[in-house]
Order: C-alpha cells, then sequence, then structure tokens
C-alpha cells in the first residue's frame, strides 16, 4: 500500500499535537535521568505519527437496505459511474472494500484456503452480486477494489450487501461489519421515512459506533425529499436520539453523475453542488477524517499513558531503594521473588489456565449444541414455508447467523480466560497496578511484531480494527484486547459449508414441493452438524494456542518484571554503599522526578479528556 | 356453462338462514355478510407508507379524492363505495358515526378534526363508474413507525381475529410494491394468505402493482424497461402470493385518468419541446434545475407540470411532442398508454372482475361457513346447524363448480397441494373464470368440444398415474371443469 498520509487531515488539532509532543519531550528527559532508555526510546517512537499511516485510513462502511442506492452512491463519490455494479434489478451480494492502490485492480478473496484472485474491474459484478454469483456458488468472502481515486487516499470505503428489511442474520452480519469501521454512511431513500427496520438498526448500531452520517438517497426522483428529511430528523429524535444530530445529506447519485459527463465548467460545478456530493465528501472529511485523526492521536497519548505508568513503577520502586530502608528492600525482594517464582514455574499457572480452559470448552460445547439446535429447529420450521428466492438467500443467512453466534461464544470464552490471567497476576502484583500490568501484557503481546500495537493503526481486516476501536480503553479491555490479537480474530467463515448445494438441490423445478422441502430440511441438518464439528475443533484448536501464547506472554512479562526490580536492587545496593548525604540528595532528586512523572501523566489524562470531549460516551480507540 | 349468479345463490342462502331464529351477534354478523353479497367486489389497496397507495386509488377512480401529500397521510382505512348522494362518514370505534365534507375540490379533507385513533374507518360514496365493478378499500402503510397505523391495518387486514373481522375485511387484494420486495411485505402477504379464517387471499385473489415504474433503478428513460422486467422477476417470485405483478406510474396514471392536464398545460409542453436542445437537456436534469433555468414557461406552470407528471412524465411528453402530437387531449391517450394504468385495468378485470362472482360467493360461503360455527348461545344451534349443511351442500352443487375451482387453486397456491408445472399453469387460467375461451382457447363449438375432452383426459390421466389423494381431489375438479365445458358446448351444438 503507498503511503499516502493526509498529514494536514490525520492531524485534527496542531495545539493538542503540541500538547503531546510536550508531554513526550517531558517523559524522554525523567526516563533518561532515570535511567530508563529503553521505556525513552518508545516514547521518542509516539513524538511521530507513524509512517505507514495508509493502511490506517479511516474506514467508512456504507450500509443500507437493499435498493437504497449504496453503491451508486459510492460510485458517484469516487466519481467512476460503472464500477461497484448497479443495475435495476442487481443486489450486492458481499462485502466489498474499496481501497486506495496505484495500480487499479480487484481481488476476490475466497473462503477457505484459497489464496485471493485477482480479476478485471469489469468483471467485478460476476463475483460481488447475486447475479453474478447465485447463492455465493464461486464461494467469495469478499472482495476488495484498489483504484486511484483522490477520496481513497482519505477513507476507506465498504459497501456491504443490502438487505430486505435489515433483519436477523443479514443484520447481524451487517452490524458485525461495523463494529470495525470508523464511520457508517447510513443510506435511506428519499421515497419514504426511514421504517422501523431502519431505526431499529441504527439503535443497535449506536452500541458499536460513533460516527453516523446519514445519505438520504435519489433526491432527483422524488420531490417530496424536503418533508422526508424532515420526518426522518423527527423519527430519528422519537426513536433513535442518539443520532438525533447526525447530519442527513440530501444527495443524488444521478445528478452527480449528469454533472460529471457535462462540459461547460460551471454548469458541471453547479449540479455537482446541487448533487449534494461536495457536501458529502466535506462530511466524510469533517466527521470521519478529522475525527479519526483525533481518535489516533487518542491512541498515541494512551500509549504514552502506559509508558509512564509502567515508568512510575520503576522509579517509586529507585526512591523506595534510595532509602536503603531494610522494609523497602524486603518489599522489592519479595515483589521479585514472587515475579521470578511466576516466570519460572509456568508448569504450575498453566495447569490453572489448562484447567479453566478445559471448563471453558466443557461449557461452551454445551452452548454450541444448544445453540446449534436452536437455529436448527427455527430454520427447519422456516424452511416449510420458503420459495424459490428465498431458499437461495438461505444459506447466506443461516451463515451470517452461524458466524455471529460463533462470535459470540468467542467473546464468552475470551471474558473467561481474562478472569484467570487475573487471578493468577493477582497473586503476584497488587490489585491497584494490576490493570496497567494488563495494559503492558498487550504491548508485550506484539513486541513480536515489533510495533506498538496502540500505534500503528495497523489494520489488516475490518476484524482486527473492531478490536482496536474498541477494546482498548481500559485495562481489562485491554487484556481482552491482548486475547483477542492472540486469538486472531472471530471465525469469519466456516468452509465446511457447501453454500452451492442447496441451490442444486432445489433448483429443479419439476421436484415435488414436499420432496424439496425435505431435502432442505436434510441439507439444514447436515450444514449445521458439519458447522457444530467444525466450531468445536476449531474452538478446540484456538484454546491449546491461545494457552500457549498467552503462557509465554506472561512469563515474558514476569521476567521482564523480575529484572526491573532486580536493578531496583542493584540500584539500592549501590546506594547503600553511599553516604546518607548523597542518599539524601538522590532520593530527593528521585522524588521530584516521580513528581514530574505524575504531573505528566495528569498532563496525559487531561489531553485524553479533551480529545474525548463532547463525546463522552465514544468507543475510544 | 352456467356459471352466473353465483354470489346470489349465496345470498339467498344467507337470506334463507336470516328468517330463521337467531342470536343478536349472529344476526349482526350475518347481517354483515348479506350486506356485502348486495355489494361489488371488495378490493383492498394494500402496501408500504409512501408506497403510492392513495395515488393508486385516485388513479382507479379517475378523480383525485385520496390525499397523496408527501408524508403519512392515510391514516384511517377508507372505503370508496359507489353511491350517491356523494357523501363522507366517519364511523368511529365506539360505533358512532359523523359526517363530514369533501373539500371544494373534491379532495377527502387533510384534516378530520377526530382524534385518529377514535375512527375506525371512513366511508366515501361516490357515483363513479369504476366504483360500480369493485369497492375500494384505502389502507393506512405497513411498516409505519406510528405504530397506531400499523395496527389498524393489520386489524382490518383481520390477520389475527379473521372471524370477527372476516365481514368487513376485503375480498380480494391489490399489494402496491416498490423497487424492493422486503421481507416484512412478504410477511405479511403470507401471514394474510394462512390466516385462519375460511377465506385467505392468495394468487387466487390478489395482484401485484408495482407502482412508481418510473423510479425504477434510478429512474430516467430506461425506467420502464426496467420495470417491466422487475414485475416479472416480482412476480415470478411471489406467484403463489399473486396472480400477475404489473408496472404502473401512479402519478401519470392518476393525471391523465382524472384528467387533469388541460390544454394550458399543454401549451407549456410544447413550449418547452420548442426550446433549443441544450437548454432542453439542462432544464431535463434534475426536478431543481427543470424550475431554475430561465425559459419562457412561467415558472409556476413548470412547478405544476412537475406536480401532474413529475420530470419522467414531462421528459416523456416531450418526445411526445417531438413526434409531431399536439393537444392535451392526443397527449393525454398517448401518456395513459405509458402510464401503465390500462394494463393495470386489464389485469384487474382478468383478475378481479371476470371472476368477481366466483370470489364474491367463495367468500360469502367461507363466511357463512365460519359464521355457522360459532358458539351459539341464544338457542340458534338449530339454524346454525341447519346452515352448515347448506353451505357444505351448495358447494357440492355442480353449479357452484366455479368456486370449488378457485379452492383448489388457492389449495395449489398455499402450498398444500403441489402440481406439475404445466398443469399449476392451466389451473391458474381456469380457476373461477366463466368465459369458455379463456378456459379452452380460440374457435368453433365443435372444436372447442373437443379441446374440452381433451382436457378432461388430461386430468384424468394424471389423477390415474400415481398422484396424491390431495392431488387427485384438485384432478378431479378440473376433470369435471372440463367435463362441464363440453356439457356446455354440446348443449349448444344441440340447440342449434
Amino acid at each position: 500500500m503507498d503511503a499516502v498520509s493526509d498529514a494536514a487531515t490525520l492531524t485534527p488539532d496542531p495545539r493538542r499535537q503540541q500538547r503531546l509532543e510536550a508531554l513526550a519531550g517531558g517523559a524522554i528527559g525523567v526516563l533518561s535521568r532515570c535511567r530508563r532508555s529503553d521505556l525513552a526510546s518508545l516514547v521518542a517512537g509516539l513524538r511521530e505519527p507513524p509512517g505507514t499511516a495508509a493502511a490506517g485510513l479511516p474506514t467508512v462502511v456504507v450500509v443500507g437496505e437493499a435498493k437504497r442506492g449504496k453503491s451508486s452512491l459510492i460510485n458517484a463519490l469516487l466519481g467512476r459511474p460503472g464500477l461497484a455494479p448497479v443495475d435495476m434489478d442487481v443486489a450486492t451480494s458481499t462485502y466489498i472494500v474499496f481501497r486506495y492502490a496505484g495500480q487499479e485492480q480487484a481481488r476476490i478473496h475466497l473462503a477457505g484456503d484459497e489464496p485471493p484472485r485477482a480479476v478485471p474491474l469489469d468483471e467485478l459484478a460476476d463475483w460481488t452480486t447475486v447475479e453474478g454469483n447465485p447463492a455465493n456458488l464461486r464461494n467469495v468472502a469478499w472482495a476488495e477494489v484498489g483504484i486511484d481515486e483522490p477520496l481513497l487516499r482519505r477513507v476507506t470505503l465498504v459497501d456491504t450487501p443490502g438487505v430486505g428489511g435489515l433483519e436477523a442474520g443479514h443484520a447481524e452480519g451487517t452490524l458485525r461489519a461495523l463494529a470495525g469501521a470508523d464511520a457508517l454512511l447510513f443510506t435511506v431513500d428519499a421515497s419514504a421515512p426511514l421504517t422501523i427496520a431502519e431505526l431499529h438498526f441504527l439503535q443497535r448500531a449506536s452500541e458499536r459506533i460513533e460516527t453516523v452520517i446519514i445519505a438520504l438517497t435519489k433526491t432527483d426522483l422524488f420531490r417530496g425529499w424536503n418533508r422526508i428529511e424532515q420526518d426522518d430528523r423527527l423519527l430519528l429524535e422519537m426513536h433513535a436520539r442518539r443520532f438525533a444530530r447526525a447530519p442527513i445529506l440530501a444527495v443524488s447519485s444521478t445528478v452527480a453523475q449528469k454533472a460529471g459527463a457535462i462540459a461547460d465548467p460551471a454548469l458541471s460545478a453547479e449540479l455537482r453542488r446541487e448533487s449534494g456530493l461536495d457536501s458529502l465528501h466535506a462530511a466524510l472529511r469533517g466527521e470521519v477524517v478529522q475525527r479519526a485523526g483525533t481518535l489516533r492521536l487518542a491512541n498515541r497519548v494512551r500509549a504514552l499513558r502506559q509508558v509512564l505508568e509502567q515508568a512510575d513503577r520503576s522509579v517509586v520502586d529507585l526512591v523506595n531503594a534510595a532509602d536503603g530502608d531494610p522494609a523497602a528492600l524486603a518489599a522489592i525482594e519479595g515483589s521479585k521473588t514472587r515475579w521470578g517464582q511466576l516466570s519460572r514455574q509456568r508448569a504450575e499457572w498453566s495447569r490453572q489456565i489448562d484447567t479453566e480452559i478445559k471448563r471453558i470448552n466443557a461449557d461452551r460445547s454445551d452452548q454450541l449444541a444448544a445453540g446449534m439446535a436452536r437455529i436448527r429447529n427455527r430454520y427447519t420450521e422456516m424452511a416449510g414455508t420458503l420459495d424459490g428466492a428465498e431458499l437461495e438467500a438461505l444459506p447466506q443467512q443461516l451463515l451470517a447467523e452461524l458466524s455471529a453466534f460463533a462470535d459470540s461464544l468467542n467473546e464468552k470464552s475470551q471474558e473467561r480466560l481474562t478472569g484467570v490471567v487475573e487471578r493468577i497476576l493477582g497473586d503476584a502484583e497488587s490489585q491497584a497496578s494490576l490493570a496497567s500490568v494488563i495494559r503492558e501484557l498487550a504491548i508485550s503481546a506484539h513486541r513480536e511484531e515489533g510495533v506498538l500495537p496502540l500505534l500503528s493503526g495497523r489494520i489488516d481486516s475490518t476484524q482486527d480494527k473492531i478490536m482496536a476501536l474498541s477494546r482498548m480503553s481500559t485495562g481489562h479491555a485491554a487484556l481482552s484486547y491482548t486475547l483477542g490479537s492472540i486469538w486472531g480474530g472471530p471465525i469469519m467463515i466456516i468452509p465446511g459449508l457447501a453454500l452451492g448445494m442447496l441451490t442444486a438441490l432445489v433448483d429443479r423445478k419439476s421436484r415435488a414441493r414436499q420432496a424439496k422441502q425435505t431435502a432442505v430440511k436434510t441439507w439444514i441438518a447436515q450444514q449445521l452438524g458439519d458447522a457444530q464439528a467444525y466450531l468445536n475443533s476449531q474452538f478446540n484448536l484456538r484454546m491449546i494456542e491461545v494457552a500457549e501464547r498467552l503462557g509465554d506472554a506472561i512469563r515474558d512479562y514476569a521476567e521482564q518484571r523480575e529484572k526491573e526490580l532486580e536493578e531496583a536492587l542493584d540500584e539500592q545496593r549501590r546506594i547503600a554503599a553511599q553516604d546518607r548525604e548523597t542518599r539524601r540528595l538522590r532520593k530527593q532528586e528521585l522524588s521530584q522526578e516521580l513528581a514530574r512523572l505524575r504531573d505528566l501523566q495528569r498532563g496525559a489524562e487531561e489531553l485524553l479528556t479533551s480529545l474525548r470531549g463532547g463525546r463522552a460516551s465514544a468507543p475510544e480507540g | 356453462m352456467n356459471t352466473q349468479n353465483l354470489a346470489e345463490r349465496v345470498l339467498a342462502l344467507a337470506d334463507e338462514t336470516a328468517a330463521s331464529p337467531l342470536g343478536t351477534t349472529r344476526r349482526e354478523e350475518l347481517d354483515t355478510v348479506r350486506e356485502a353479497l348486495r355489494e361489488p367486489l371488495r378490493v383492498a389497496v394494500v402496501g408500504r407508507v409512501k408506497a403510492g397507495k392513495s395515488t393508486l386509488v385516485n388513479a382507479l377512480l379517475g378523480q383525485r379524492v385520496a390525499p397523496t401529500d408527501v408524508g403519512e397521510c392515510t391514516r384511517v382505512v377508507t372505503w370508496f363505495r359507489y353511491g350517491h348522494p356523494e357523501r363522507v362518514e366517519v364511523l368511529l370505534k365506539d360505533g358512532g358515526r359523523r359526517d363530514v365534507q369533501l373539500e371544494q375540490d373534491g379532495m377527502l379533507p387533510a384534516t378530520l378534526g377526530i382524534d385518529p385513533g377514535m375512527v375506525r374507518s371512513l366511508q366515501v360514496w361516490l357515483s363513479n363508474s369504476t366504483l360500480r365493478g369493485m369497492t375500494l378499500i384505502d389502507t393506512p402503510g405497513l411498516g409505519s413507525l406510528n405504530q397506531e397505523v400499523s395496527a389498524a391495518t393489520e386489524e382490518f387486514l383481520a390477520l389475527d381475529q379473521a372471524s370477527a373481522e372476516a365481514a368487513g375485511s376485503a375480498q380480494a387484494l391489490a399489494f402496491v410494491l416498490n423497487e424492493t420486495i422486503r421481507a416484512d411485505e412478504v410477511d405479511v402477504l403470507r401471514r394474510f394468505r394462512s390466516s385462519a379464517g375460511e377465506v385467505s387471499t392468495s394468487a387466487v385473489n390478489a395482484v401485484g402493482v408495482l407502482t412508481k415504474a418510473d423510479k425504477v433503478g434510478g429512474g430516467g428513460a430506461e425506467a420502464w424497461n426496467a420495470a417491466t422486467v422487475l414485475a416479472g422477476r416480482m412476480a415470478e417470485r411471489l406467484r403463489n402470493e399473486v396472480s400477475a405483478v404489473v408496472p404502473v406510474i401512479g402519478l401519470i396514471g392518476e393525471t391523465v385518468e382524472a384528467a387533469l392536464l388541460t390544454e394550458s398545460d399543454a401549451a407549456h409542453l410544447a413550449a418547452l419541446a420548442g426550446l433549443e436542445a441544450a437548454t432542453r437537456t439542462r432544464l431535463l436534469i434534475s426536478p431543481d434545475r427543470f424550475l431554475e433555468v430561465e425559459v419562457p414557461v412561467p415558472r409556476q406552470a413548470r412547478e405544476r407540470l412537475l406536480t401532474l407528471l413529475d420530470l419522467y412524465g414531462v421528459e416523456r411528453a416531450l418526445e411526445l411532442l417531438d413526434r409531431g402530437l399536439h393537444g392535451a387531449d392526443a397527449l393525454r391517450t398517448e401518456l395513459r398508454r405509458r402510464s401503465g394504468i390500462e394494463a393495470l385495468r386489464a389485469t384487474l378485470v382478468d383478475a378481479f372482475r371476470r371472476r368477481d362472482d366466483a370470489l364474491r360467493a367463495r367468500w360469502g360461503l367461507g363466511s357463512l361457513f365460519a359464521l355457522s360455527f360459532a358458539r351459539s348461545r341464544d338457542g340458534d344451534a338449530a339454524a346454525l346447524g341447519h346452515l352448515r349443511d347448506s353451505v357444505e351442500a351448495m358447494r357440492m352443487d355442480p353449479a357452484m363448480h366455479a368456486v370449488a375451482e378457485l379452492e383448489a387453486l388457492h389449495a395449489c397456491c398455499s402450498g398444500e397441494v403441489t402440481l406439475p408445472e404445466e398443469l399449476l399453469e392451466e389451473l391458474r387460467r381456469i380457476a373461477g373464470n366463466p368465459d369458455l375461451h379463456v378456459r379452452l382457447g380460440d374457435g368453433e363449438a365443435d372444436q372447442l368440444a373437443r379441446l374440452a375432452a381433451q382436457g378432461a383426459a388430461r386430468w384424468r390421466r394424471f389423477r390415474f398415474s400415481g398422484a396424491t389423494p390431495r392431488q387427485g381431489q384438485v384432478a378431479q375438479v378440473m376433470v369435471r371443469s372440463y367435463e362441464l365445458a363440453w356439457e356446455e358446448l354440446s348443449a349448444g351444438a344441440a340447440a342449434e
């Protein structure tokens, strides 16, 4: 990916930026004087935004009911009529990620282990629409389109399958994708006021995403769009207050397209204004790009705060040691011993983890069986009433629901593991500093990748970003994040599902209805059976892996902590050899450094609060 | 084949029952059934909020009477019946009635001055020729955010209290669709279809109308073609729910049918058609542009044109003028053709009017049958038992065979019975339709008689070659249909 960060827009507020600089500068001073050059260099890394910002471009997910003009809107936003497949009766069937790329191409990511396939842009529809790829016979997981358009230097756009009624399985899938996004571009059209289904979706989305922009499309077709806009505003106030102030932007993709095709520059500009696309661009910049800058700045401040907390602990150790006080010495000794034990007695706490994992597996297996039975009953019941087109949609719906269900099990397991880790670490460290220990675990788990996860804005997939955004605000969440990253993200695709099979079974029109239904029911039972077995084995495998990597992370941390305490002890022994006056001066010096450190921490805290400003409920990333 | 006056026979049965001693509730129910049987077929117009239901009603009536403003305007169920003097009555939930005046322009008043929550329905009597053939019932939108509105529709559709509302409910359904068929819409159709009552809806008595065909696929010149294709696919998808899906441009239909396009409008259109090409292109880019570009036609006149035809209709009108058409009448005729309203009328005639008698008779028998099972409290058990026997006897009566056909078709459409595709098509075409040519095709009487004999043989063969018992029953009905047709043709030949 080209480095195309637009520094101007990714840097929201120069004063806050400077404040971070100042805090970081102060921290480096304190850390160098306390001989923690390792931490100082970490902070130095915080001073400049990471160079690979392009990978961290804010993601905007475009969501809406079917035929609300999502794909047309994306085409208009990118100024590329015909890029995303649009037709009277064509529906997008998969997620399509539009990113910046110098070399234009589309890549199709298939389910399972197959490598992505490059396809020409004009064949996109063969892979990403219900018509081109019925019942997802081609096993497409998602698609990626790289093109050279200015907007994509600032944001990554994601087109989503339109959902009829935004209900059930489909909505779940869409909500999941949302969790990874910086912003939601919700498309409604000017034909009618928001529906109940749309409002419900917005209500649920509000738990996961902060920034929502509403695009009221097709204003050229429906003359009464002002009234609809007013109605929508009213409905939002009544039913989804959280978005009552979200911008509603009236747009016409058609007019924008006409504007692009007109030679007369003055008229073209006028039409462009009339199309509302410029305002939408501006809103994306204002609400998303700049906000993303703020989020990222907050990430860096938060990382700084973590380093400062760690420094705080080690300076406190030093201050305590400076007294030469035997009691303090004994405390440090004790703490060091405990960490040492923890790092060496891995077998012991590994057993704790293993036991808990066994329990988790047993419980999860039960929950899985029960959940599968529920899904099976519901779908079997449904199968009796479905016909042609709905049957075609059934596999997708089932898949979406299974994924959502797998996710929820995944989350439950993670939570319980977090509890075990807390118990293990709690023996070695006081509860007070446990949160910061856990935060550090998050860092150490990522050291192997050579970057601080909090800084990089590294986003491989939407899923990674979910965690980056939602799971890093507090200590507890940080551990979940660690686990999440070890976890490798939710289980997305269940390759065992032979999606095409169903269509093959029911496509033959002449088959008697009864026989069809029986076939569908058998299919459902079979698929769910396979899925259950697959999920069980996947979860078990994962747990084994997680236990191992988590063990490594805990051991590494314990070793590091032991070393720190060892240094504190060394320092103390050195000091013990000195005279009282030197000791007093050293302690005074260290106390001053500690005071500065605390000031810096307060400063970081204040900066974070101001970055949150006005958006207190923000899921800060 | 003597299939006429089926509904009258059912009415006679109802009248006969009315002469026996009955409890008060039963009598009231019976009276509503009798009243309905004396009236034309009741067709409910159902669909989402803003789907274009009221515009469609206006178009079918050929007069602008139902308010069609942007916003949720139709908040109460409105019945349009044939009658004069023209008047409007509000029926309240508490049983009260109030008179309301139509506005100066013949429209229903925008506000009733009564809390809509109190209103049960609005009854509008018009001396309108369409209403001679069918009573139209405009409903509040489905999927409405106003809970009250949605509740009103569901109650009206008798989704859960079929028997209580059966007498008041519709006998046929025009389902208004837009560009997408939403899950909840299909759901409503299904529930309507499988509602517990004896009389439920399916492709037997429902048609789909794709209104706003001019907005399909983003609108523009290609919209109509796109809408035609889309309607075909919708019909395929909803084949068990509706007998056809017809694309219509409701607004243009309303404008031409209500003769709202005046000579002065035509003159303004002609002036616009005369503009130089570049100006015209700019004018037609968007509705805003249409109003803002400086042209010799007053802005107010242009606004009126948009209100009447929308930009799509204006564009089509200009094309027509380019081809040498002139005058409001000529424009109206051509636009009517392009609005799809003619085709819709034909379909309604096909689906409802030709089968009107059989549909009403089926509804009447179903309602009476349900009524006969009402728990007897007032010593009317004997009368009800007799009614039940009479209904069953009437259902067996060869003269009521058209009703049996509809029931057979309904059994197939509701998934109860499956038939091979080609046989199902045949059943669809024939059921309840008294027209022998529709049944058999074109030709001389002897030719038709031969076709009828072949038809009977075809279904008999099906019946005895591995059909399930339920399939066998349907096949028996069809065999009988052809036999009756053959008898009629032979009787005609003998008389000559």
